[in-house]
This record gives C-alpha cells, structure tokens and sequence, in this order.
C-alpha cells in the first residue's frame, strides 16, 4: 500500500488534497482524516500548509486564484459521506457554523468589535438552528457557562474589548460549539495567549470534546502543545504530509528526519548547557519546491541522487505509522528512537 | 557571580492614561474618580547583571518585563529608580553622556521583519548605528561584512531588503546591528519568540556562541520558561509589575519557590504526552488583574492557589531562600514543605 | 570570496535591485502611464518650446481672420481678434505650468514640513498644526483662493501663492495620518534604541516611509493646480489679458459661445487631458508604491 484513505466512518477528511496559487504549490497530495471524538493534530512551521489545508477544505479559500484538487469529506448523519469541494456556497454556509466549529488564533480580531458577545453567539442559533430570539439569548449564557467563563449572565452583555485575552478565545469556543458541530477546527488557538491561560483553554476543549463526542483538529506550530491533547499526528512540511502517527508512537518512534529535528530543536524543560540541535536553513519556497524530497536542502540523513530527484512516496513504517522519506527506514529509526 | 556590569535598583514605571469613567465636570466639582489612572506597569524592581552573563526576565503579558528592558534604553520614562551601567546612571545621563552609554547597551525586539526599516537594504541598517555614532568611518562596509559574517550570514546579502530574507535571516540582521557598536549588554526582548522551532534553535545557538565569543552580557526577556531555561544563567520571574522570585537557573527550575513560579512551570507541557495526560498540574483560576488598580499586598494573591488572608495586607518582602534565590511570598517557607508539582 | 565575485552574486540575485527602480520599472510596464508620459511630455515641450511651436505670437491681432473655423490656415481657427487659437493654446503651457508646478510645490514643502512635525511629536504642536489645518478646510478651495487674490491683487504671482495656500493643509494631513502610523513601527522605536536623533529618525527612517501617498498626492494635486489656476483665471483673477492661459482663454470665449464653439472647445480639451494624464499617473502610482505589494512578495 502507497497511500492513505479517508476512512468510511471518519467525520471529517481530506483526501489527496492539493492547493496551487499561481506558480506556488501551497498543498501536495495531502491526506488526513479524523474520527468522531478524536483529536487530529496538525503541526508545522509557518508556510508548511497547516492552515491552508483546513481553509482550502472548507471552501475558506476563495477559488479562483486558488486551484483546489481532491476531495474533502464530511461525515453526514446517515453515515455517508459528501464533498465539500463541490457543494455550492449556498451549500458551504449552511455547514460551515452549524457542522464545523472555527476558533482561529487572535481572539481579538476575530470577534466584531461593534457586537455584543451575546449577538455573536445568538447569530448561528438563529440562522443554522432557527431558534427564537429569547431561546437563543438562553442559550448563550449556556454556552459561555459550559466554557467557564464566570458570572455568564453578565459577561453575555460585554463588548469584546471588555473582556480578556483567554475570555475572549473561550468566546471564540463558545461561538464555535454553539450549534453542536461534528467537527471544531482550532487554527493556533492558543499561540497568542499566555502559557497559564493556554493550560485553562486545553482542558476545556480537552472536557468539552469528553462530553460532547466532537471530533477536533488543532493546529499548531508546538509539538508539546499538541503532544498532550492529540490522539494522532499529522507533520506537515512543504506542503506535503511527512509523517503521520498515533501520538505515543510519533514520540517514541520519530522516524522523518524533519520529525527529529523538530524535536531536537525545541527547547525543553531541564535541557540546558548542550547546544541545541539545528535544522540548518529554512523552509522551502512554495513556488520553487525541490523536484526530489521537500526537505532535501536541510537533511543531515540525505542520500545523494535518488533524495535530489526522486519524490519519496508515503510508506507505512508501521501500523498506522506513514513516513514520506527514504531516509526513515525502520533501521535507522531504531537507531534514534 | 561574575564582576557586576548593570544594576537596576528600585526601578518603577508608572503610565498615565486618561481615566473613561471620569468626566471634566466631576474634576471641576473635585469629585468622583480622578481624570488620570496611572497604569503601574512596573514596581519597585531590582536585579543586577554581570560581564558575560545572562539574566532571564520571564512572565506573562502584563508582567512589566518588556517594560523593564523599554526603561533601560529609556524608550520609556522611568518614574523612579536606577539603573547603574559601569558606575554611571543611565536614567540622569544627558546628550553626549546618554549617547555614550547608549552605545554600550543594544536592543534586539520580538518582530525583526517590522524593526527594519522596509525602504533601506540590510546593510544600511545595519551600518545605522556605525553612522549615529561616527564609527569606523571610511571602512564602514567592511564592518558591516564582518558583522553578516559573526552572525553567520553571506556577505552577497548586501543590498538585499529585509522582505527578500527569511524570519531566521531578518532576526540574524538585526543582531548584526545590535553588535555594531562592540555593546557591552544586549536586551533581546522576545527575540526568538516570532520564529519558527527550527530557526529558534539557531538563532539561541548563534546568541549562545556570540556571548562566548564576545564576553557579551544578556537580559534575554520572554515568555517562554523552556527558552528561558536554556539561554539564562539567572532568572527573574516577573508578575504584574514586580518580582516574584530570582535565582540562579538551575535552582530556579530544581526548587521553584514562589506559588507563581510553580503554576508557570506546571502549565508547560510536558515532553513526554504520556504523562502530560496523568501528571498532576496547577491550573491557575481567573486573569492578570488590571495593572491600573493592582490588588493590595502581594499582586498574585487574587489567583494564588495557596493565598492567606494575611497575602492582602502587605507588600511581600523579598525572603532569602539560599544563596543568589529569593522570593517575594509570606508562605515561602511553610510551602517547601510541601513538594512542588 | 572576492570583491567582484561578491557584486557578480548580487547582481545575480533576482530583485535585488534598489526600490525606486522596481517601482519605476511596475510603473512602466503599463500602457496608460505610456499614455500620460506622452501628453504630459507634449505640454513640457509646449511650455518649453512654445516660441518655436507656436505659428503665430500669443497676441498678434488681425480682425479681418476673426472667427476663423478650423482649417489649413490655422488648425484651430481663430478668435475674435483674429488671433490664432492653437498658437495660444501652446504658448498657456508655460503659464499654466509654471503656476501648477510652483503652487504645489510650495504646498509640498510646507504641507509636509507641517505633516512631518505634528505627526511625530504630537502634542501641542500637533493640536496647532491641526486645528489651523480644520480651519482652512471649512472654506471651500475657490472661495479662500478669491480671498487670498483680494487681498494680494490679481496676476500670476498671487494665482501661485493662493493656489499654494489652499493645497498645503491636504499636504499637511495626508503627511501626519502616514507619520502617525509608521511612527509606532518597531523600527522607529529600534532606532531609538540605538541612540538616534529625532532629525536622523524623521528623515532617514519616516521620511522615506510616508513618501508613497505624498507622491501620489503631489501627482492628483497638479491636476487640481492646473484646473484651481484656470479656475481663477477663468474668473479674470489669474493671468492677466491679453497673456493667455487656458482658463483665461475659456473665460474670454463664454461671450462668443454662439460665434465659434472652437474658441472654448481647444483650450478646454488641454485642460481635460492634461488633468486626466496627471489623474491617472496619480492612480498608476498609488498601485506601484503600495507597500503591500512591495512587503507580500516573500511573507
């Protein structure tokens, strides 16, 4: 086997997604799905396509110019699955709010400054779910409650420049699991917030997703982040998946060479005095992508030709373990991990 | 500790900022709240540097530690206190004297793409500080090529503007213009808080190799404790404007004291999602409070797991805890008892 | 690595050339600049050379050709002394340039000198400049400019100085709304931290940084130059008869309307190319000095 699939009962996926804006390859044949009351990571540096490949999936990139292949499956009620890639706007709107939950990374700029947090939490209980004014109202103070925000029934009435940093993100949550979606998307969510807040946002997703069975993708630049709320794993790097696993067995058996460096590069608690292991250079440009492996230009493993000019394929190192690199053969990986 | 370089002693920061509950006719009829709030972003702090040393600045947004290395370079007016740079206060000096002692004090800042100018190529901004102050005239590029070189850049990168370069790059010119002027200390605010994990580990590499090199000294401010941990040999943990704890770096993370320093290393992460998802952690309840009405006695006592009611009395005194470990908290001894985590 | 090695590896480096050349170079790529470099390349000819150009002198007379219609003799026709129309719409360039160019620079200096100093100090010489600035505002433009030639007396000074009274404040506003924005970059404050003084900041580092919308207003402010001094003239305050100006020469024809359209026909079409090739040069500016698109090109 050479790829991976969307599953049949995955809630949401994207399979062999690829995403071109003029001459730069943002996405390249990227696959990844997640189930009902799983917790997708995604990690990446900045330009990997991380957030790309959510935005581009959900219709959140406007096309043309953007050149949008695969497919992009939603899990509906009745057990099937449709594309979101070819539904009309008019069909996107009504899953985007009601089916799929957003919370992006700047909680400031993501809610309207003009707008009490009430209105912003009631507008997709009455568009998606046709609730009344006064039910909804109800409902919105449910809904800050269930994210622990204190004193809900007053906070309901503040403007966002009222309220903090971590309240206004646990607004964002809040506004994102209004409508009880299948799937909630957390883009950064807690990149711009402070490491004590961040701890209170990861257990309240990490609960609510508990009580509700809702399936999360979050992304993120910070393996330690993810590390403790994920179930699995998908690195993204250059546009292209180079390593997908289960949680436990990405950290114990990191096997792309990007992998490791990303983990040898991030400071630690009670890491001092050595110097920190590098990845040299940066990422690649989008629109002048390597012929051969993505990450060729920074491999310390690289063998000569084939890495140079050869795209290495997906390979499943494991069970459910995929690696996109000639270099992580299983006995190499046994000598790192 | 190494032969003392800067001393900052009894520092304080205070901002007026108009008042939005109070009105011109209140202040007429001499009631109601005053028309000006003062934002106390920084109280009372102190810490010394030493030659070839660094010293960690750590909290969280509204902490005061970018207020504290902004005041050093007197980009914001300090209300009270000193900073003693070789002998010489920093906050009395005056034109040629100022300008002098500014040469010896260097800033790297969080952003590096927005603090380059966008009109100049790299190698003028870099070369900036050697014209403002009149150095190396005459083989000025020829300095400008040595400092691409010292941070491990190609000399070809003449010429270029800061948008043609990568995060990594800009961050690496903008050190290369901190170090134009030969500087004594470096201020990095944040400094590897903008770039990715890969090109974080080489850009604290390059700062790390840089001090050995040029026996530089570093107040390295960030949020960042694992950061923190690996570039400092000395760590002040700040909170709303004061100091909670210091201690030297290995102390700091061995036998954290302070209740505060204790809920910021808990809510890191931990390396291994095996026991992140078991281990116990502090998860601090509430915000920062406002640095315009700070809370009476210690300032963390409102979200403090361990608080007495005696927490709201008074300013906590800095309690001596060993040799170079201090930390600002009534209950410090009663709590190492109990083990941190 | 040797010195020319070094030069031959930048030359190399696609973009590497300083900004003003791209900048040109954008804005030379487009066939409506091509467009407006020629009609405005024609009017500076007419202005330079108009002696040459000109068939005729501005004012000689010869009543037995009034109201000549357009034809071989003369390409334009003739007014009602005779004289040749198309000799003086050439020979208004110079005028009409001279007013144009002199007024709005007068207002670029003042106007930016006043923009630059409220912006980066504030304060209270900000509240000065501004609240002068909202004062000239609340006059409409004609009525201060007629003001301003009461007061000095009619002629082509006074149409210069009035003209640069009246277009200094949208200098001065346009200059300080940039100042304030880029005042706060980092860079400005990183600056400071290198021990910088505020004439180093203000013209190395803002200077060149708010240049792109002073630019691109200097160009639209020409074309309201132009149609402010044929304004003025129009209403026999700015060139004085028999010197002619395009404005001057509209006015002069509104009592002939009936006689020869050609008479307020010509010199209207060189006022309307004339403003509309600056118009759209400004236009053309504004997108290639965008510095969204200068920073996006790597993000």
């Amino acid at each position: 086997m050479t790829t991976t699939n969307v599953s049949t009962t995955a809630a949401f996926g994207v399979d062999d997604l690829s995403v071109r804006i003029g001459s730069a390859q943002i996405l390249n044949g990227v696959t990844w799905s997640v189930e009902r009351g799983e917790t997708l990571g995604i990690v990446g540096e900045s330009g990997s396509g991380k957030s790309m490949t959510v935005l581009s999936a959900t219709g959140l990139v406007p096309r043309p110019p953007a050149v949008v292949t695969g497919r992009a499956l939603l899990g509906q009620p009745d057990g099937s699955q449709s594309d979101l890639l070819t539904m009309t706007a008019a069909q996107l709107r009504a899953v985007r709010g009601r089916r799929l939950g957003y919370v992006f990374q700047d909680p400031s700029t993501s809610l309207n400054p003009l707008l009490t947090v009430e209105r912003q939490l009631t507008e997709g209980l009455e568009y998606h779910l046709k609730m009344r004014p006064a039910e909804a109202s109800k409902r919105a103070v449910e809904l800050l409650e269930m994210v622990g925000i204190p004193d809900p029934a007053r906070r309901v009435k503040n403007y966002p420049h009222e309220l903090s940093g971590g309240m206004r993100q646990r607004v964002m949550i809040a506004i994102a699991l209004s409508c009880d979606p299948e799937v909630l998307i957390a883009d950064e969510p807690t990149t711009a917030l402070d490491v004590t807040i961040q701890a209170q946002i990861v257990d309240i997703v990490r609960s609510l997703q508990q009580r509700l069975g809702t399936a999360v993708i979050w992304i993120s630049h910070d393996l330690g982040v993810v590390g403790g709320l994920a179930d699995r794993i998908v690195v993204l790097y250059g546009g292209q998946v180079v390593e997908q696993a289960d949680v436990e067995t990405l950290f114990e058996q990191r096997s792309h060479p990007y992998t490791q460096g990303l983990f040898a590069a991030r400071p630690t608690l009670g890491r001092t005095g050595n110097e920190l292991v590098t990845i040299s250079g940066s990422p690649p440009d989008p629109r002048e992508l390597p012929p051969g492996c993505v990450f060729y230009d920074r491999c310390e493993l690289r063998l000569d030709d084939r890495c140079r000019t050869e795209r290495p394929p997906l390979v499943e190192l494991g069970p459910e373990h995929w690696v996109r690199s000639f270099c992580a053969t299983p006995e190499r990986q046994e000598a790192t991990a | 500790m190494s032969e003392e370089l800067l001393r900052v002693e009894g520092l304080q920061v205070r901002f007026p900022v108009r008042n939005a509950n109070a009105s011109v006719r209140d202040l007429i009829q001499r009631k109601g709240p005053a028309l000006t709030q003062w934002v106390h972003a920084v109280e009372d702090v102190t810490f010394t540097v030493g030659r070839g040393e660094t010293l960690g600045l750590v909290g969280e947004s509204g902490s005061g530690k970018s207020t504290v290395g902004n005041a050093i370079m007197r980009l914001v007016p300090a209300s009270a206190g000193s900073v003693i740079l070789d002998g010489e206060n920093l906050l009395d000096a005056k034109g040629e004297q100022l300008r002098k002692l500014r040469r010896r004090v260097a800033m790297v800042f969080q952003d590096p793409l927005a603090s380059l100018d966008p009109r100049r190529p790299i190698d003028e901004s870099i070369a900036d500080p050697l014209q403002i102050h009149g150095l190396h005239k005459g083989r000025r590029s020829q300095r400008v090529a040595e400092l691409l070189t010292m941070v491990g850049l190609p000399k070809r990168f003449m010429g270029r503007y800061p948008h043609e370069l990568s995060g990594g790059q800009r961050q690496r010119v903008c050190i290369a213009r901190a170090l134009a002027c030969e500087p004594d200390l470096i201020i990095l605010d944040e400094a590897t808080a903008s770039l990715d994990v890969s090109v974080q580990a080489q850009v604290m590499n390059l700062l790390k190799r840089l001090q050995r090199e040029l026996g530089l000294s570093f107040i390295f401010i960030a949020h960042d404790l694992a950061v923190v941990e690996y570039m400092s040999d000395r760590v002040m943990v700040l909170y709303l404007g004061r100091a909670m704890e210091v201690a030297g770096r290995s102390e700091l993370y061995a036998h954290p004291a302070h209740p505060y320093t204790r809920a910021l290393m808990s809510a890191i992460p931990a390396e291994d999602p095996i026991a992140e998802r078991t281990r116990r952690r502090i998860v601090l309840t509430g915000d920062v409070p406002s640095p315009l009405n700070p809370p009476s006695g210690c300032v963390f006592r409102t979200r403090c797991p361990d608080a007495i009611d005696a927490c709201a009395e008074a300013i906590p005194p800095m309690e001596v805890l060993g040799e170079d470990h201090t930390a600002a908290c009534i209950r410090v001894h009663d709590l190492a008892a109990t083990p941190p985590r | 690595m040797s010195a020319a090695q070094v030069t031959a590896d930048t030359a190399a480096v696609t973009g590497s050339a300083p900004l003003w050349r791209r900048s040109l170079k954008a804005l030379l790529a487009s066939p409506v600049v091509w467009f407006c470099l020629v009609v405005l390349g024609t009017v500076l000819l007419c202005a330079v050379f108009g002696e040459q150009i000109a068939p005729q002198s501005a004012n000689e007379t010869d009543v037995s050709r009034a109201f000549t219609p357009p034809g071989p003799d003369a390409w334009m026709g003739t007014d009602d002394l005779g004289r040749d129309v198309f000799s003086r719409v050439v020979l208004s360039a110079a005028p009409t340039l001279q007013v144009s160019v002199t007024s709005v620079g007068i207002a670029l200096v003042v106007g930016v000198t006043l923009g630059l100093l409220a912006g980066y100090y504030r304060g209270w010489v900000d509240v000065v400049v501004m609240r002068v600035v909202d004062v000239m505002f609340a006059f409409p433009v004609m009525l201060l400019a007629i003001a301003i030639v009461a007061v000095l007396g009619a002629g082509l000074t006074t149409a210069i100085i009035a003209i640069g009274v009246v277009y200094t404040p949208i200098f001065a506003r346009v200059t300080r709304a940039s100042v304030l924005s880029v005042r706060e970059e980092p860079f400005i404050k990183a600056a400071k931290s290198l021990g910088a003084r505020d004439s180093r900041i203000i013209f190395t580092h803002v200077l060149p940084n708010v240049s792109a919308p002073i630019i691109v207003q200097t160009s639209l402010s020409f074309a309201f130059a132009i149609l402010s001094e044929a304004a003025l003239s129009f209403l026999g305050l700015g060139v004085q008869p028999p010197d002619p100006s395009w404005g001057r020469m509209l006015f002069d024809a509104k009592s002939f309307l009936n006689q020869g359209w050609w008479l307020s026909v010509f010199p209207g079409a060189a006022i309307f190319i004339t403003v509309l090739a600056f118009n759209l040069i400004g236009d053309a500016l504004r997108d290639v000095l965008d510095p969204k698109t200068m920073t996006k090109e790597r993000a």
